[in-house]
This record gives structure tokens, C-alpha cells and sequence, in this order.
């Protein structure tokens, strides 16, 4: 039952979101649908950064 | 008179009726009436009524026991209505009059089950009343009624022959049934299979275990446009309004419980057959409307269903709903109405008849019914939709009410508009929603550290941290950070590498100046508990990537195998230069583990941005500054201490450090704060829990610095609560702190301030957010949930943690897309559940996680772990679900707690539903070091049930089986649980009386929790232990004023006036009598039974003649009359020339008996107070009652302190006839007095001999114990300390005060000084023997002993003397004013009274 999708905001944080629904202003869906723990196995291999976008700048 | 049968519908309130422990209940009357202005002939509308009650066998009818347990109709023909006159002078007391009347119970064994009121305000201008029981009438049948009465006095309406007796229903019904009547069955168990049994909507209280009824109403009128839409939409979408309604409220009730399944009940007429268009009777059913909500229908689809579940419920309605009730599973638990708690009416409105001849007929407000369900709500279309929100007072407020009246016509508006909007995007209230936080303006960015740099720099010599024998001044703070800074930077990557620097270091000077270092220093700290074993402070350091460690020299070695740099906290030659880089708003600033409800470790990131919203969030909150001086407790290791160390360092206050926490007890934290000058406190809950009850009852002293204290952690109590505003007189605002690390320490803040601002709410909210803070509550498709319903706390805004460090999923699942805030936005899901009261303040509800369902009920056992350590002689509870049961893990150390007791207890607080099914007692509960039940460390619970183990319990376990048809019966088998149900307990009663002798009453069988329970009543009732009085009164029902109850307007104080004397001929009255000749100069006429007045003299005056007193000639009057009588047994010119002659009613009289059942004593001990009342309140006179301290012998005064200012309002756990008597006594007293009677109530103890003569009542209980111990030279060793109220003192405090006409309120005379079993041996010279050796030996004394009478007493193998703890200073400051002084029940007040009572018994 494939019934979310991996999702990411401008900060490059991952997240779920029903697959039913468009996600909220902000984030987008990365086109990764499944199950709550596929989706989340998903994250799990493809968010290695964990830092906001923002504060990986040098300086 | 032969029995008819009866219906279903009438069986059920005949069941209800009997199950109800009083029998009296109001909750099954039906009412109405009207304001007659005009000529009214009284005579008239008799005659009228009564050709009402001949046309209409229904009221003629009554419903008896048949025997079998099951009722049956019986019609007495010739019944008659009376119409009650009562005559009032303004409409308040016609509402009075009103109200008692309709409350008034019915005998169903009686009829005519009908009765009228006619109010008489002026000559012509009337009320009128008709009460019937539900049992013979409906809102039909009534509203015929009283057509017809009008009809009559116009002369409009002349009856024809006798309308279509209901009988003839009945035997329809009858015929009926087949194969239509078992399509209907299966029909009701298909529909309702797999329903929820309980609405899971969050209510204001938790629900009692037997609902009282009360009620209140929210009413609203649609707006008009409403009104035109919703009529349009009906037609357009060919629905009926009644059907759009439902749809309204099911999706109401849905949103807010968290449902998607939602049962209402809705009432169904019966008379189908226009036969019985005018026939008067019980032909309503009720049917449940079962609305499916699943999947987000349009509002279109939503309709369509609602149509659907009316049209199937019409066309199956035929099935009685009690019989619903068995088909899905019975009826289980009488905390809630089985299968909705939620009803649906609608009156389509027929304008009502305006005149009656000569008469108008006018609207006239009624009190409204009692709550039989959660919630009714009743719709009138007419000109106008009125919605009426009938509310059941036990579990709502009127604020909620106000909410969901809102809620419901937001979602009238949505379903009569757009028809493809989903239901999901209905606009409920979901409170207000915090305005989207304004980014931070570039330039203005600063760090908490360096914001503390900046303190140090303005005021350098000012203090920061005060520790044990250390003082840190902000100036030596910023060195030692800054140095600490310049040692770090070597080791992190050149340009900002947001290293992770773990600091092991306790809370001090050393730790705080670490952590601003390590930020200053541009890393983020990982605090380390110093006491951690080394394995696990490494495995943080190495999940958290760290880079350094700060710890001292002996922790480095410990920690020998990390990587990175090691640091001792003082370098022995400091570096000079660095100075740090600044912070951004992104980096991280702490790491921070969690055990997380897994257990295991999550480190959740925090970065600056979060710190600095949140410090200064906190420090605006709660005003901290220069000057300030807050205690720090918690170690750097919680983030609580973030909440500690910015707000207070940032804003140049003092943070003040206790050298042992954990020693911080109540007496120390006084102590310490007022050494220190401490003015804010931060606990967590716990340690403050400690604090309150340690001080309960000292307080704190006068001039106490503390004036915040702030709390968090865990659930606040909201007695705890109280009891902190009382011990610090409300001086010392309390912060009830809420907040995930996820969210940065602190989300949401309430504070409590003065001393009554928690009022009697049953939770301490957690506040509103703080102003960095999005909070939301959202159902589990993530909607908001409209205000007041429950739902996921979830939480966003500049507080939020980036996330886990290492755990991508898990920071994922946690932190969802924010769907209606800024771009981009996360909310943190908190796992809390939670509501948003109207008005805006969150409500914690529980954990998600530790929700269960069994049996259709929701339960949150955090819940049930309140109640159950509510228990005086338990510190700490687990309740766990084992299968589908609770079992609650109780610690104690009291040795004779037994698992019996405390499921009584709790029977009596918690719903059924919520009373677990084992109980296991331990020492303490296994706990791990986050303070969270180990449940591996627990004992398993017993097996599921044992077999009957007593004669009784097989006995019953048989007619169980018998009539229940269950193969297997089991001791802690619950009789719903196997399948009884509401008629099967009539049988089972029936069968109980034929198989054991026992006459046990039906309530016996419903609410005992199992056979064993059940067994123990059969045997109590087999011992003849409590005899009648086994079925327990409600006593608060027996409490009610008689209808009618006025009192005269406050006449001037009449001196002079007569003193009215009830019970001169007793003990205490002798007593009383001689004080109040001696102390006033009235003349006092002493109510009591004689021939005539002479003889009722005579009487008194001998009687004060053998207590050694006697009365000046001419002072006292006799009065011959009988307190259990009505009017005293006067006539009633009398009656009414007596109330004119009394200034003053001295009401001592009544009977004492300690074993005589309530009914014996009720005549004249609550009879005989009503008459005191009614003779009070015709002339105007003062009353002084005297009662009893055993009114405070129930439960819920039990090893609590009583002082004249409590309250007896609650009677549980009474056990005498004697007590029970008085209490309901005590309690109609203190009714009339907040009716406006001028009362006052005195509660004398045990009243001993005289204190100088030793005279005595030789006939009571504690003169024939002396005497016995006297004759035996034996005193029983017993450990309750005795009191004794010599009577000449408690006789002069009561006549002192009745003397003084400015008295007012309760006096107590209990003497504190009391004393023990052993001193009355030394008194006596005697040997003090255990307990069962005196008994044995007092028994052996045989019919000649003094304690004959009391012999039952003898019989208990462990006599328990329980009583609050008594605390009469108000008595003994207005008593000692006067010289009245209790001497003390002492060894010489013992050898006085043993003295004399040995002469007296001996001649």
C-alpha cells in the first residue's frame, strides 16, 4: 500500500506527506512513494547532510 | 387489580427505575406547564383533570414487580388527581416550588403515575404544572394532555368516549414480532457490529462512576440565512432537515473525538396507526443512528449517507432499543448510556394553544430535565431554528458547550453549501492560530553567549553564579569562557567546522563557564552526566561526532578511548587571545539526548536560532532581570537547564546553585531560598509534588523571597495545585512549564497566580505558547481539530531542533511539513495529546502511545494511575493492559491495603469501563532511571479468575450459569461481562431470593464487580448485618427541601421571642436546657410527646430533675407534639401561632440508635427537621441544629482535616442509620440556609458525663465500655485515642452561642485533647489486654454485662474507629472568648466518670 511520499522542503529537510494530498507550500515531493516505512527507509539513505541548507555554508 | 403485560420501553424504565439507589430519581419525569393569567376556578380544573385521568388508561396505570423480575402493568381504575395548591409571592418561589416539584419521585407501584401543581402568584395569576412518569406518558402524550385540559376549562373540547387505550398498543405489539420483528434483530446486529461504545470527546471532568444528572442548556437561533439555506439544501438535495442536522452533528462530534464512526441516538413516536393519534402513553422508541464518516466524503456524499441511516433506522425501528442494547453485547457499564451518548431531537413547532376561555396561556420557564445523556441536542423549526444543547454538568462546562454549539453550526453552514466540498476542508474553529513568526532582521543577530559577553561587559562585578563557598561575578564568568574558548579553537576545523564538544561537569561555575565557552568558541556542547558509566558517555560522543572533551582529570582517564581532544575544565597557563566566532542563527549550539519512549538515545540538535527565540520568549515571560535570583536544579544533562542558564545570564540575573539537590526537601527549600534571598524556583514536577505535601501543613513563612516557581516534566495536578496557592497564601506565582527538547525547553506556559484562579477545574492547563511558538492540535490526517476536541500536540516555529543527530528516519517521522504555515515550514509531532479549550489554553490529555482501546472504550491509564494513587495508603501506581484487561500495580506499605478495598475505592471514582480487573499490591514500582515503569520488574498479575471458593459464590455461580446460560462462572466473573443485562438482573434477584433466602437488591447485582463482591453482599445480608439498611439510601436525593419551601424575608430580630426546645427530655438536652434558663431570659417551650401541657412540663422538669439540674418556676412551657409528625403533630393554626411565638428554634431533638436502619430512623431525625425548617421559615425564626461530627464519617473526609468550614456534602461511606439520618438532616439544613434561612449548625462528638459531677449518660456506648473495663479490671488495648466533650461544656458552648443573635455558620466540639486506651487503664488502675482477650471476657459477662446492648460491637475481630482529623479552633476562639474552655479528656475526667458509673450500675 503505497500511501505517502518522501517530501523535501527549501532547507533540504526530508520529510512524509500523504500521497493523497498536494504537499503543504514549500516542500516538494521527490517523487519517492510507499509505504510510511519505505518512505522512511528511503530518507534514511538519501538524507546525509542533516544540517539545514542554510547552515552549511563555509564561514 | 390483575397485572398487564408491560412493553419493552416499559420494562426498561421500570428497570432504571429500580436500579436508580434511591428509587427516586427525576431523571425519567416529564414535564410542562404554563402561566394562566385570569380567572382560574380551582374546582374547575380538578374536575377537568380528573375527566382526563377516566379518558386516558394510561395515566390510570402503574407498572408493579410480577415477581419474576420483570414488571407488570397494573390499572386502577378510579384514580384520582388532586392539583397541589401552594401560594407564593414572587416568581422566584414559584421556580422553587416548581422545581421540587417535578423532582419529586413517584412510586411506579402507585398510580395515577400523574400529578398537578397549580401556583398560586396572585388571584389570578397562576402556574400550572403536570408531572408524569415516563413509564405511561411521552412529549406526545403530554402535549395531548394538556391540549385537552385547555379544551376543557374553554369548554372548547368535550370528550367523547374514553380515547383508544393504550392496552390496545400493547397487545398490537404483541402480535406482531415473527419474521419481520427477526429481520429487524438482524438488521440492528449487522448495523451497530463493531460500533464505538463510547464517544471519545474530551469532556472538562472526568466522568464520575454513576452520573448525577445534573444538566445545563446552551441555546442558539440559526442566523436567518442559515435558516433559508438549510430548508433550500433540503429541498434541493431531497434530504430532510432532520437527516442534514444528524450529518451536521456526526461530523461535529467526529472532528472533535478523533472518530470516524459516530452513534447518535434520536427518539422514534410509535404511533404509526392513527388509531392512536390521540392516545396518551410510553410509545416512543429510540433507534441509533450510526453515521459512517470514513474516507472524507464530499458534503454531498455525507448527506446522502445521513438520509440513508435515518431511512433504515425508520424502517427497523420497531426493534425496542433495550433489546438493540443485548443484540450488541449489552449494556456493561452505568457510568454511560450504552451505545450513544449523544441524542438527536426535533419538534417541528405547532404553535401551542394561546387561550383557555377566559384564561391566557402564556409560556412559563421550566426547569430543564435532567441529563440523561452527555449531550441532547434538540432542534425546533419553526419561524426560527432554535437549537437548545442540553449538556450533562458532570463532564461539560459551558464554555465547551458554547464551543460545539459554534462547531455545529459552522458545519450546518458547510452542508448547506457547496456539495462537492470535502468534509475534511469544513472551516471548524481550531483556535487561534499563533501569527507566522517574522524573520529575524540581519545585523540585529547576537548569541546567548554573546549576549552574556555583553552583560559582563556593562556590569562586570555584578554576580552570576552563586555555588557552595563560591561566587562567580559575570566579569570572572566571561574570562573563563573566553578561556576556555582559546583553548578549544585549536582543536576544531580552521573556518567553522560546527564541531560537537562534549562538557562532563556538574552544574557549577566550572560547567556554566565550559558551555559558554564551547559556544563561544562557535561549537555546539553535549553535556555528559558525570556519574554515567564511561561506556555509555562514550557512545554519545561517538553518535554525536564530537570533537573534544571538557571533564575533570580523573573523568579524562576514564574516557581514555575517545579520539578527539581532552580538556580539563582550568588550564594551568591560559592562552591568551582568541575570542571566539561568532555563532549563526543555523548553527548548532547544543546536542541534547533523549531517552525517547523507546529507550533509546536520540541527540537532538538544537541550533542558536532556537536558543535565542526561546531565551527571549522565557526571559519576557516571566520578567527575569537584574536582581532576580533563580535556583537551578536541574543537572546540564536535561535541557531544563538551558531554561536556566540563557534566560537568567542573558538578562543579568543570578543563578543560585544547590550543593545536593536530591536532599532539597520542603523545610530545606525554605530554608535555602530564604538564606540565598532566592526569588524564582525551577522544579521539575516531581521534586516540587514533594515541596507542597512536606509544607501542606506549615506553609511558607511570611516575608518568603520566592515569587515565581516554575515547574515542569510531567502532568501538574490541580490539587496539588490548590494546596501550593494555600501553603504560600497565593504569594508565589506558579509556572506550569510545557515543552519537548524538540522544541527547545519550553513550548507553551501557564501561570496561576493569585490564590483561586484554578476556580474547580479539574486540569492545570499547559498554557498558551510562547510567542516563538506555532502550536497545533491535529487529528490524525493532520486537520486541524476544532477547539475543545482532542487531538496530536504538534509544534513548530523558531523553536524547533533541527532534528536527531544520525537518524535521518527517525527525524523524518518526527518532523512533518507544517501544512498551513510558512513555507517550508516543520512541525514537530510531540506524541502528546491535547485540546485547545476555548479561550485558548492547551489542555494536556495523555500519551499517544500509551492510549488503549478495550472494548470499545478509549483509556488513557494515566488516568486510572491518578485515581488509583489518590488512594491515601498508596505512593505510586502502574496501570498496564494484559490482554483485554487493566491491571493496576499498586505500592503501598500500608500492611492491611487489601486489592478489595482499593477496587472499592475506586469503584466509587472511576466509570466502570475505567476500574481495572486485577490489582496487584507491591512495595514499590520498578522504575528506570528515567523514571519511566520497568515492566519486566513486575510481578505477572493472578490467572484470569479462580473458581467460586464459598457456599455463597457456587450458590450463585449456579443461577449465573442458570440464567445467564454461561457453562463457567468465575469468582471475579463481572455480571455484564457474561452476558447479564437489565432484565436478566430482575431474574437473577428473583432466583437468588429462591436458591439463598436473600433478599438482594437489584442495584446489588448490577454494580458489584464480581460474583465474589456479589457473595459478600448475599452474606451480609444473610448475617442480618445491616438488616433494611443494607440497600444503601441515596441520601442525597432524601436531602431535598419540601416543595413549597419558603422563608419569610429576614424579620428584625425578635428579643423577647419564645425559644423553641425539640428534645429536652435526652441527655444533652437536660443540659442544654438549664444552660440556655441560665444564659438568656426567654421563655423556652419544649416540644416533646405527652397527654397535654402539663404532663409535657412535667416531663422536662423531671427529666432535668434526674441530671441534677433543675429550672427556675415559670420559665419553661411544655408542648405536647411528636417530631416524626407532620407540623409536629399541631394543627395547623397551631403550627403557624407557634411560628409566630419562636424567635429562636433550638432543634436538639432526635433519635439515637446505632443500629436501627436509615427508614427507622428517618421519621424523626430527618422528618422532625423538616418540620423545624418549615416552622423556621414560616415566622422567620433563627435555627440552631444540632447534629452530629458524624456527618464527616464518609469516605471523603477519611484521614482528612475537617474544620467548620468543610462541607459534608458527601455521604458515601456513611454507615449508621443514625449518621445517615443526620447527615441528610445536617444537609437540608444547610439548604434552607443558602435559601435564606438563618442557621446555624452545631456538631457536637462524643458527649461525655458532667465534668465536675461525673454524671452521665450510664445508657451510651463509651459509660457501658468504662463500666465494663470497671467490672472486668480489664481495659482493651485499642489504638484509636478516645475524645470526650464533657456536656455541661458542650450544653454552655451552644447555648452561649445561640444566646448571641450575631451567630452564625457551623461550630464542632471535638476535644482535641484526647485520650488513649492505655492512660483510661492507668486511670482505672486496671490492666490494659489485647483486644480479643477483653471481648472474650466482656461476652463472658453474658446478658448481665453493660455492653449487652452494644454486643454487635464485640463481634468485630478488629474494631476500626475511623474519623477525619478535627480541627474546631473557630469553636474553641468563639467559645474561649466567652470562658468556655473544654477541659481535657483526662485520667481524672475518666476516674470521675468510672466513679459514678460504677455506683450506677452497681445500684
Amino acid at each position: 500500500m503505497s500511501d505517502m511520499v518522501v517530501v523535501v522542503n527549501h532547507e533540504e529537510q526530508y520529510s512524509v506527506w500523504t500521497a493523497d494530498r498536494e504537499p503543504p507550500p514549500g516542500w516538494r515531493a521527490t517523487g519517492f512513494a510507499g509505504t510510511k516505512e519505505e518512505c522512511l527507509a528511503h530518507i534514511e539513505t538519501v538524507w546525509t547532510d542533516m544540517r539545514p541548507l542554510s547552515a552549511r555554508g563555509e564561514g | 387489580m390483575t397485572g398487564l403485560p408491560a412493553t419493552p420501553a416499559q420494562e426498561r424504565l421500570w428497570f432504571l427505575h429500580q436500579a436508580d439507589s434511591s428509587g427516586h430519581s427525576s431523571g425519567y419525569h416529564v414535564w410542562g406547564g404554563h402561566r394562566l393569567r385570569g380567572p382560574l376556578d380551582r374546582a374547575r380544573l380538578g374536575e377537568a383533570l380528573n375527566r382526563l385521568v377516566a379518558r386516558h388508561e394510561a395515566v390510570r396505570t402503574g407498572l408493579a414487580d410480577g415477581g419474576d423480575g420483570r414488571p407488570v402493568r397494573i390499572v386502577r381504575a378510579g384514580a384520582r388527581v388532586e392539583p397541589e395548591l401552594v401560594e407564593v409571592t414572587c416568581e422566584d418561589e414559584a421556580r422553587t416550588a416548581c422545581g421540587a416539584f417535578v423532582a419529586r419521585p413517584f412510586d411506579l407501584g402507585r398510580p395515577p403515575l400523574m400529578r398537578a401543581l397549580l401556583v398560586r402568584l396572585a388571584p389570578e395569576d397562576h402556574v400550572l404544572v403536570l408531572v408524569l412518569h415516563h413509564a405511561i406518558c411521552d412529549g406526545r402524550a403530554l402535549r395531548i394532555l394538556l391540549s385537552e385540559l385547555y379544551g376543557l376549562l374553554a369548554g372548547t373540547f368535550e370528550p367523547g368516549p374514553p380515547a383508544v387505550p393504550f392496552s390496545e398498543y400493547v397487545d398490537r405489539l404483541g402480535r406482531t414480532g415473527g419474521a419481520r420483528a427477526e429481520a429487524d434483530r438482524d438488521y440492528w446486529r449487522a448495523r451497530l457490529a463493531g460500533a464505538p461504545t463510547l464517544l471519545a470527546l474530551p469532556t472538562d471532568r472526568p466522568r464520575p462512576a454513576v452520573p448525577s444528572g445534573r444538566g445545563a442548556q446552551h441555546r442558539w437561533v440559526l442566523p436567518a440565512h442559515l435558516r433559508t439555506a438549510l430548508l433550500e439544501s433540503a429541498r434541493r438535495t431531497r434530504t430532510t432537515v432532520f437527516a442534514m442536522v444528524l450529518a451536521a452533528l456526526g461530523v461535529t462530534l467526529g472532528r472533535c473525538a478523533g472518530q470516524d464512526d459516530v452513534v447518535v441516538g434520536c427518539p422514534l413516536d410509535g404511533r404509526t396507526d392513527r388509531r392512536f393519534g390521540q392516545t396518551v402513553g410510553m410509545f416512543a422508541n429510540t433507534v441509533a443512528l450510526r453515521l459512517d464518516l470514513g474516507g472524507d466524503p464530499t458534503v454531498a456524499d455525507l448527506l446522502r449517507r445521513g438520509r440513508r441511516t435515518v431511512a433504515e433506522a425508520l424502517a427497523h425501528g420497531g426493534t425496542p432499543f433495550d433489546e438493540v442494547v443485548e443484540l450488541t453485547g449489552g449494556r456493561r457499564d452505568l457510568s454511560h448510556n450504552p451505545l450513544f451518548q449523544v441524542m438527536l431531537v426535533m419538534e417541528h413547532l405547532d404553535g401551542g394553544p394561546v387561550t383557555a376561555g377566559e384564561l391566557t396561556v402564556g409560556h412559563w420557564e421550566l426547569p430543564a430535565p435532567e441529563a440523561r445523556f452527555d449531550l441532547t441536542l434538540f432542534v425546533t423549526v419553526g419561524d426560527e431554528v432554535e437549537l437548545y444543547l442540553d449538556y450533562a454538568a458532570d463532564l461539560f462546562d459551558a464554555a465547551t458547550a458554547a464551543a460545539l454549539a459554534g462547531h455545529l453550526t459552522t458545519a450546518v453552514e458547510a452542508l448547506a453549501g457547496d456539495p462537492d466540498l470535502p468534509v475534511s476542508r469544513i472551516p471548524f474553529d481550531s483556535g487561534p492560530v499563533p501569527a507566522k513568526p517574522s524573520a529575524q532582521a540581519p545585523g540585529e543577530w547576537e548569541s546567548v553567549a554573546g549576549l552574556v559577553l555583553r552583560q559582563a561587559g556593562r556590569d562586570p562585578d555584578r554576580v552570576a553564579v552563586v555555588a557552595e563557598g563560591e561566587r562567580l561575578t559575570y566579569g570572572e564568568l566571561a574570562s573563563r569562557a573566553l578561556e576556555v574558548a582559546a583553548r578549544l579553537e585549536p582543536h576544531l576545523a580552521p573556518g567553522g567546522g560546527r564541531e560537537v564538544v562534549g562538557v562532563s561537569l556538574p552544574a557549577g561555575p566550572d560547567g556554566i563557564a565550559a558551555v559558554i565557552g564551547v559556544l563561544l568558541a562557535g561549537a555546539a556542547y553535549l553535556p555528559l552526566d558525570p556519574g554515567h558509566p564511561p561506556a555509555r558517555a562514550d557512545l554519545l560522543l561517538r553518535q554525536a561526532g564530537a570533537a573534544a572533551l571538557i571533564a575533570p582529570p580523573a573523568r579524562l582517564a576514564e574516557l581514555d578511548a575517545f579520539p578527539g581532544a581532552k580538556l580539563v575544565p582550568h588550564a594551568a597557563d591560559p592562552p591568551g587571545g582568541g575570542g571566539g566566532r561568532s555563532p549563526r542563527p543555523g548553527d548548532p549550539a547544543y546536542v541534547i539526548f533523549t531517552s525517547g519512549w523507546t529507550g533509546a538515545p536520540k541527540g537532538v540538535v538544537v541550533p542558536h536560532r532556537a536558543v535565542a527565540a526561546f531565551t527571549r520568549s522565557f526571559v519576557d515571560a516571566h520578567g527575569f532581570g537584574p536582581g532576580q535570583r533563580v535556583l537551578m536544579l536541574p543537572p546540564l544533562t536535561f535541557d531544563a537547564s538551558v531554561g536556566d542558564l540563557f534566560p537568567v545570564l542573558t538578562s543579568g540575573g543570578t543563578l543560585v546553585i544547590h550543593p545536593e539537590p536530591a536532599r532539597l526537601d520542603g523545610a530545606e527549600l525554605v530554608r535555602f531560598c530564604a538564606a540565598h534571598g532566592v526569588t524564582a524556583v525551577d522544579a521539575p514536577v516531581a521534586l516540587w509534588r514533594r515541596w507542597v505535601a512536606d509544607l501542606a501543613g506549615t506553609g511558607v513563612p511570611g516575608g518568603w523571597p520566592v515569587e515565581i516557581m516554575m515547574v515542569g516534566g510531567e502532568e501538574v495536578p490541580a490539587e496539588d495545585v490548590r494546596a501550593w496557592q494555600r501553603l504560600t497564601g497565593g504569594r508565589c506565582a506558579l509556572f506550569n512549564h510545557y515543552g519537548p527538547t524538540e522544541a527547545t525547553v519550553c513550548a507553551t506556559v501557564h501561570r496561576i497566580g493569585g490564590a483561586d484562579e484554578l476556580g474547580d477545574a479539574a486540569r492545570v492547563p499547559i498554557g498558551t505558547p510562547l510567542p516563538h511558538v506555532r502550536a497545533r492540535v491535529l487529528d490524525a490526517a493532520g486537520r486541524p481539530v476544532p477547539v475543545g476536541g482532542a487531538g496530536e500536540l504538534h509544534l513548530g516555529g523558531a523553536g524547533l531542533a533541527d532534528g536527531y543527530t544520525g537518524a535521518p528516519a527517525l527525524t523524518a517521522a518526527a518532523f512533518v511539513p507544517d501544512p498551513d504555515g510558512p513555507a517550508g515550514a516543520r512541525l514537530y509531532r510531540t506524541g502528546d495529546l491535547a485540546r485547545v479549550r476555548p479561550g485558548g489554553a492547551i489542555e494536556f490529555l495523555g500519551r499517544r502511545d500509551r492510549q488503549v482501546k478495550i472494548r470499545g472504550h478509549r483509556i488513557e491509564p494515566a488516568e486510572v494511575e491518578h485515581a488509583v494513587t489518590a488512594h491515601p495508603a498508596v505512593t505510586d501506581s502502574a496501570v498496564l493492559v494484559d490482554g483485554d484487561r487493566l491491571v493496576a500495580y499498586a505500592a503501598t506499605g500500608a500492611p492491611d491495603l487489601t486489592p478489595g478495598a482499593l477496587r472499592a475505592y475506586l469503584r466509587e471514582r472511576l466509570p466502570g469501563y475505567l476500574v481495572p480487573a486485577a490489582f496487584v499490591l507491591v512495595g514499590t514500582i520498578p522504575r528506570t532511571t528515567h523514571g519511566k515503569v520497568d515492566r519486566a520488574a513486575l510481578p505477572p498479575p493472578g490467572p484470569a479468575g479462580e473458581p467460586p471458593a464459598t457456599a455463597t459464590e457456587s450458590a450463585l455461580a449456579e443461577v449465573w450459569r442458570r440464567v445467564l446460560g454461561v457453562a463457567d462462572v468465575r469468582r471475579s466473573d463481572n455480571f455484564f461481562e457474561v452476558g447479564g443485562h437489565s432484565l436478566l438482573a430482575g431474574r437473577v434477584v428473583a432466583e437468588i431470593r429462591r436458591a439463598l433466602g436473600a433478599d438482594v437488591p437489584l442495584r446489588a447485582v448490577l454494580e458489584t464487580a464480581d460474583l465474589a463482591e456479589l457473595a459478600a453482599t448475599v452474606d451480609r445480608d444473610a448475617a442480618g448485618q445491616a438488616g433494611a439498611g443494607q440497600e444503601r439510601p441515596d441520601l442525597e436525593a432524601q436531602a431535598t427541601l419540601p416543595p413549597g419551601f419558603t422563608v419569610e424575608p429576614a424579620s428584625p430580630v425578635r428579643r423577647g421571642g419564645a425559644i423553641l426546645m425539640t428534645g429536652a427530655t435526652g441527655f444533652l438536652g437536660a443540659h442544654l436546657l438549664a444552660e440556655l434558663l441560665a444564659r438568656t431570659d426567654a421563655e423556652i417551650v419544649c416540644l416533646v410527646r405527652a397527654a397535654d401541657e402539663d404532663r409535657a412540663r412535667r416531663r422536662v422538669l423531671d427529666n432535668l430533675g434526674a441530671h441534677g439540674l433543675d429550672a427556675p418556676p415559670g420559665r419553661v412551657r411544655g408542648l405536647p407534639g411528636d417530631l416524626g409528625a407532620p407540623r409536629f403533630g399541631l394543627d395547623r393554626d397551631r403550627f403557624a401561632e407557634l411560628a409566630g411565638q419562636v424567635g429562636v428554634i433550638c432543634h436538639n431533638g432526635g433519635q439515637v440508635n446505632f443500629y436501627e436502619s436509615f427508614p427507622r430512623m428517618r421519621p424523626v431525625n430527618v422528618g422532625g427537621t423538616v418540620e423545624a425548617l418549615r416552622l423556621a421559615g414560616l415566622g422567620g425564626a433563627r435555627l440552631h441544629f444540632v447534629s452530629t461530627l458524624g456527618v464527616f464519617l464518609g469516605l471523603a473526609h477519611r484521614d482528612r482535616v475537617v474544620t467548620e468550614a468543610s462541607a459534608p456534602d458527601d455521604p458515601a461511606g456513611l454507615e449508621t442509620g443514625y449518621d445517615q439520618s443526620k447527615w441528610v438532616a445536617d444537609r437540608l439544613v444547610r439548604r434552607a440556609r443558602d435559601a435564606g434561612l438563618t442557621a446555624v449548625v452545631h456538631r457536637p462528638a462524643r458527649v461525655g458525663g458532667h465534668s465536675v459531677t461525673g454524671r452521665g449518660n450510664a445508657a451510651d456506648y463509651f459509660s457501658r465500655l468504662l463500666a465494663t473495663c470497671v467490672r472486668l479490671g480489664l481495659v482493651p488495648d485499642l489504638s484509636v485515642e478516645e475524645d470526650l466533650s464533657p456536656v455541661d461544656h458542650v450544653a454552655a458552648g451552644i447555648a452561649h452561642l445561640i444566646a448571641d443573635p450575631a451567630t452564625a455558620g457551623d461550630f464542632h466540639y471535638f476535644n482535641g485533647a484526647t485520650i488513649s486506651y492505655r492512660r483510661i487503664a492507668d486511670a482505672l488502675g486496671a490492666r490494659c489486654v489485647p483486644w480479643d482477650t477483653w471481648r472474650a471476657r466482656a461476652a463472658g459477662l453474658g446478658a448481665d454485662s453493660p455492653m449487652a446492648p452494644f454486643a454487635p460491637v464485640l463481634d468485630a475481630a478488629d474494631p476500626q474507629f475511623r474519623r477525619p482529623l478535627f480541627d474546631c479552633r473557630r469553636t474553641e476562639r468563639a467559645l474561649g472568648r466567652a470562658g468556655i474552655v473544654c477541659p481535657p479528656a483526662d485520667e481524672t475526667l475518666v476516674r470521675r466518670y468510672a466513679g459514678r458509673l460504677a455506683g450506677a450500675v452497681r445500684g
